[in-house]
């Protein structure tokens, strides 16, 4: 059976997805640090992952006993934005200095594009995890205390041409687990076997014996 | 005696402006054009009417870059600003095939060469050290150093300039549209400039 933490993760990675609209992408794993060649066509995405998780203190001495699970998801932000200006103008041969000066003025810098971008990233996860409609996650009822702790943002990484900012939020909930064993049925013998057996010697063996002594290897 | 200032400008006209430089085309805030390199800024330039020259006392023509049947435009003067062609250059004197007005050396004249490329050194690729893992990665950042005294004017931080420069280190490569976003490192006292460059795209 497979333990609820995952069906959150899968649900939450789930939910993420039908919600982009092309507004970002969503990576139901973490990978390695990324680089500017891999996020310049995908200027936003957002990874989600297991991160953590504290079980109640119990021993599970009993077959298909539940235990409290608070788990943490990780969401990693990533945002990537060239500088935007009127190239049209620019690099028209027969624009006036007056009208390449002005281009310039209006131009959008990468570090304000992507700080935007992030900030509005953020905020359709929070919206959408956060949303009273999504309460249940995925599983069959309301999932406990389900709450993002915080949103943190890092520095503009020096990651290539173009300006990538990454950053992360974390989803606490508190869900149970049934524990039920990894395999359904017991791979090895148990370790106190409850069935009746009789020992009946063979009868040839039994003769060579004398009372008392175990014959045989 | 060494003038050390001369000889760091020969070094860094062979090291960023030699056969491994790389055109660049900048263009500044007030929306002007510099893809050609400044080949002489003096003030002893003198200009003659009568035999349609230019005159230094000091500067010697014959080492600097300009050739017969170059395009040369001359400015900061009161009178002669302008377009010219070479036709032929003597140890001291650049005589020209367009009209030219009498005037006397005092300004500081600039003589850009328009039958040149403005060339620096451009890295395309540099070692980081990553953040997160600690460890060295690649990082495709172009990087561009150019002379500061080939420069019409000089990118200064928190001004808006736009940078273009091939796509791969070819010379006749495709050039790429960039915005100089970062801070730029000057060294001046040596004598170069270093530009940071970001991707630019259609807004």
């Amino acid at each position: 059976m497979t333990m609820n933490f995952r069906l959150i993760k899968a649900s939450v990675v789930n939910l993420l997805g039908a919600a982009e609209g092309g507004r970002y992408r969503t990576i139901g794993y973490q990978k390695p640090g990324q680089g500017e060649s891999e996020v310049k066509n995908n200027d936003r995405s957002v990874q989600v992952y297991y991160s953590s998780g504290d079980f109640s203190k119990s021993g599970g001495g009993v077959a298909g006993s539940s235990t409290s699970h608070e788990i943490t998801i990780n969401f990693d932000l990533t945002v990537s934005k060239p500088a935007l200006v009127d190239l049209s103008i620019i690099q028209n041969p027969a624009s006036t200095p007056a009208q390449i000066q002005g281009a310039l003025a209006a131009l959008q810098e990468a570090s304000d594009l992507a700080d935007n971008s992030f900030d509005e990233l953020a905020d359709i996860i929070y919206q959408e995890i956060m949303d009273a409609r999504n309460v249940d996650l995925g599983l069959a009822r309301p999932v406990g205390s389900r709450w993002i702790s915080g949103i943190n943002k890092d520095d503009p990484l020096p990651r290539g041409k173009l300006v990538v900012l990454t950053g992360s939020m974390q989803l606490t909930c508190k869900i149970d687990e049934q524990v039920t064993g990894a395999t359904p049925e017991p791979a090895v013998p148990p370790a106190i076997d409850v069935d009746n057996k009789f020992y009946q010697p063979d009868s040839a063996t039994a003769d060579k014996a004398e009372a008392g002594v175990l014959t045989g290897g | 005696m060494i003038n050390l200032r001369e000889q760091v400008e020969l070094d860094l006209e062979f090291s960023l402006e030699g056969e491994w430089g790389l055109p660049a085309v900048l263009i500044g805030p007030d929306g002007e054009k510099q893809d050609s390199p400044i080949v002489v800024r003096a003030d002893d330039l003198s200009f003659v009417a009568s035999d349609k020259s230019v005159n230094s006392t000091a500067t010697d023509f014959r080492y600097i870059r300009i050739s017969d049947g170059d395009t040369i435009s001359i400015n900061g003067t009161a009178l002669n600003d302008g377009s010219y062609t070479v036709q032929n250059i003597t140890q001291n004197k650049i005589i020209v095939v367009e009209s030219i007005v009498d005037e006397s050396a005092g300004a500081t004249v600039a003589m850009v060469n328009d039958s040149l490329e403005l060339v620096g050194q451009i890295i395309y690729d540099t070692l980081v050290d990553n953040p997160e893992t600690g460890q060295e990665i690649i990082v495709h950042k172009p990087v561009v150093t150019l002379r500061r005294t080939s420069l019409v004017r000089i990118p200064a931080d928190g001004e808006k300039w736009y940078c273009e420069i091939p796509i791969e280190p070819k010379v006749d490569a495709p050039k790429y549209p960039f915005i100089v976003e970062r801070p730029t490192e000057d060294g001046g006292a040596i004598g170069f400039i270093r530009l940071y460059l970001v991707e630019a795209a259609q807004s």
